[in-house]
């Protein structure tokens, strides 16, 4: 009951900072036009270096990246955290403070699934790619697993930034590209080395991202269900890896003596 | 409720800092910094304790520790009967932080919104959430402007929402950390109202301050920090006595009688006699506390009737063991 609690709270204070993120005129003129661009990009470069099928791939991987992007930037929240001092009083409540991040920035997952779905709405206006009509009946639900599977890899990058405050953005860079880079958005997950194709098997948006490639080949549902299933796998384990993190943080602060009532 | 002994903080300063360090020789100041150095402190229930010291002290590292906020290097300190190092979660749950400034809040919601918060991150039942963050909002004065963000307090709201959110959890024992830093003087007199209520409740208070009035005006007693170890913890009421046994008379003479200092020094009963800042304005120390009469008796009869009797402040006790050192630090 208290932990429904706690993420509760947590999401409730997020989603209140959202709002002065951005106004409809900044989010539709910057965050969405750069997320458009970088999906047009993709897919027009998938057009050019390839045929339809090649240019088909890369937008759909791209489209559905967008909400994986989006939802790490849970990073930022943690900056803010830290920025406003509510950072250590966070660590010495009698709360783990990674339950806390369960729900601190789950704004940004709901943000995501708005863009994602944007995109995609745009992308199939643009390019009329020939995906099953499948891909827009169970998208949402497809979406809403990834997003919650890359906003927990998200958390544990936020507790790093805590700690290493300096190279929050570096965290925050470094972690969408690793899941655009390797988890199958421009190129299949076989075209790594198998070391790395089998590290991806635990990374948020592989699974998702195959079962909705799936979805779009009209593959079978069971296909779709087990990919699905695992990418909540992923996605549970990276978040008992999140309580443990921040439990983690928190000890090396009051260790190395990194927690102020300033910082 | 409050036990600590043989506490130590020793910081080891890494890259550029110890670099530095090890270029400046052998001799000048080594990798390591000596925050608190054996302290050995005891405040039984109840009480409200003040911990003055100049800046770097340790006056902060100490109440870090204690409110679990960084682990000691030596010692031990117990808070509501719990080890710091071994049972924070049980010591947390006891305990309340306060600290000046305007960090340490959600300023994007309200100050009700925010109480209600931190109730749930210090587990209060959710039956009487809404109950106590209504309570503490009426009693920190809080109450018509609860539900308007806090990105709209002045620094003074912003302070008292910090009490009420120290308080939320009712914790047994309070630490404040220097609470009414820049509070302008009526903001900061409401809020020392508040820990005088506080006080009277019977919960244990720890307060760390610069400012001396603060400290007389509320705590019980007080240790003098310098340098990582308690100088000395004594009474506020009686602390005085460390510089002086008995009052000393202040006087102010006007300028015909000025001439009249020489022969006052004289007397038998007087030990010294220091000017003050004020012009015309000096100290009489005299030799025991039966002199004082005799001296009064003198002034009078000289025709000095602007004099007044006192023992020593907190703030020269203060002076006269930690040193004048001007903006040094």
């Amino acid at each position: 009951m208290m932990v429904k609690q706690v993420i509760g709270q947590a999401a409730f204070v997020g989603f209140a900072e959202f709002k002065h993120v951005y106004t409809p005129k900044t989010w539709l003129t910057g965050w969405m036009l750069r997320l458009v661009s970088q999906v047009v990009f993709f897919g027009l470069v998938g057009k050019m270096a390839g045929d339809r099928i090649t240019a088909e791939y890369v937008l759909l991987g791209n489209a559905v990246t967008v909400i994986a992007i989006e939802a790490t930037l849970v990073i930022t929240t943690a900056s803010l955290e830290r920025y406003q001092g509510t950072y250590p009083m966070l660590v010495v409540s009698p709360t783990n403070m990674g339950l806390v991040y369960l729900g601190r920035g789950l704004h940004w997952v709901l943000a995501g699934l708005g863009s994602s779905a944007l995109v995609f709405a745009l992308v199939w206006a643009l390019f009329r790619p020939d995906w099953n009509w499948r891909v827009a009946v169970f998208a949402l639900p497809c979406l809403i697993v990834i997003g919650l599977g890359a906003y927990v890899y998200g958390a544990i990058l936020a507790a790093c930034s805590l700690r290493h405050y300096k190279f929050r953005w570096v965290y925050l860079n470094f972690g969408f590209m690793v899941l655009m880079t390797f988890c199958g958005t421009n190129v299949p997950r076989s075209f790594w080395p198998a070391p790395i194709e089998w590290a991806t098997q635990v990374l948020p948006l592989s699974h998702g991202l195959t079962a909705m490639r799936t979805l779009a080949a009209a593959g079978p549902l069971s296909d779709v269900l087990g990919q699905l299933g695992l990418e909540v796998c992923v996605a549970a384990l990276w978040a008992a890896l999140t309580l443990l993190f921040f439990e983690r943080i928190a000890s090396k602060g009051r260790r190395d003596g990194s927690l102020n009532f300033t910082s | 409720m409050i036990e600590v002994t043989g506490l130590g903080r020793v910081f080891v300063k890494k890259g550029r800092q110890a670099k530095r360090a090890k270029q400046s020789g052998p001799t000048a100041q080594d990798s390591r910094v000596v925050a608190l150095d054996s302290v050995n402190l005891s405040v039984p229930e109840g009480e409200t304790h003040g911990v003055l010291g100049p800046n770097g002290a340790g006056k902060t590292t100490l109440v870090r520790i204690l409110s679990t906020m960084l682990l000691p290097t030596s010692g031990r300190a117990l808070v509501a009967g719990h080890d710091v190092t071994t049972e924070a979660d049980q010591v947390r749950r006891r305990i309340g932080i306060v600290f000046g400034g305007d960090n340490g809040l959600y300023t994007r919601i309200t100050a009700r919104q925010n109480l209600v918060f931190w109730a749930t991150m210090y587990r209060v039942d959710a039956s009487v959430v809404k109950r106590r963050s209504q309570e503490l909002l009426e009693r920190v004065g809080l109450a018509d402007r609860a539900d308007e963000p806090v990105e709209g307090f002045s620094r003074g709201m912003r302070q008292r929402l910090h009490l009420a959110r120290g308080l939320i959890g009712d914790p047994a024992v309070l630490f404040l950390d220097e609470p009414t830093m820049g509070m302008d003087p009526l903001a900061t007199r409401d809020f020392r109202d508040l820990v005088h209520e506080l006080k009277a409740e019977g919960r244990t208070i720890l307060i760390t301050t610069h400012d001396m009035s603060e400290a007389e005006a509320l705590c019980d007693r007080v240790s003098l920090v310098d340098h990582g170890s308690i100088l000395v913890t004594e009474p506020t009421a009686t602390i005085g006595r460390m510089l002086s046994g008995h009052d000393r008379i202040d006087v102010t003479l006007r300028e015909d009688q000025s001439p009249l200092l020489s022969e006052l020094a004289g007397l038998p009963q007087v030990e010294r006699v220091d000017k003050l800042s004020e012009p015309g304005s000096v100290r009489i120390h005299t030799v025991s506390a039966d002199a004082n009469p005799v001296v009064l008796r003198w002034l009078l009869d000289a025709g000095i009737d602007a004099l007044r009797t006192g023992r020593p402040t907190l703030e020269e006790v203060y002076v006269h063991l930690v040193g004048n050192r001007g903006l040094t630090v």
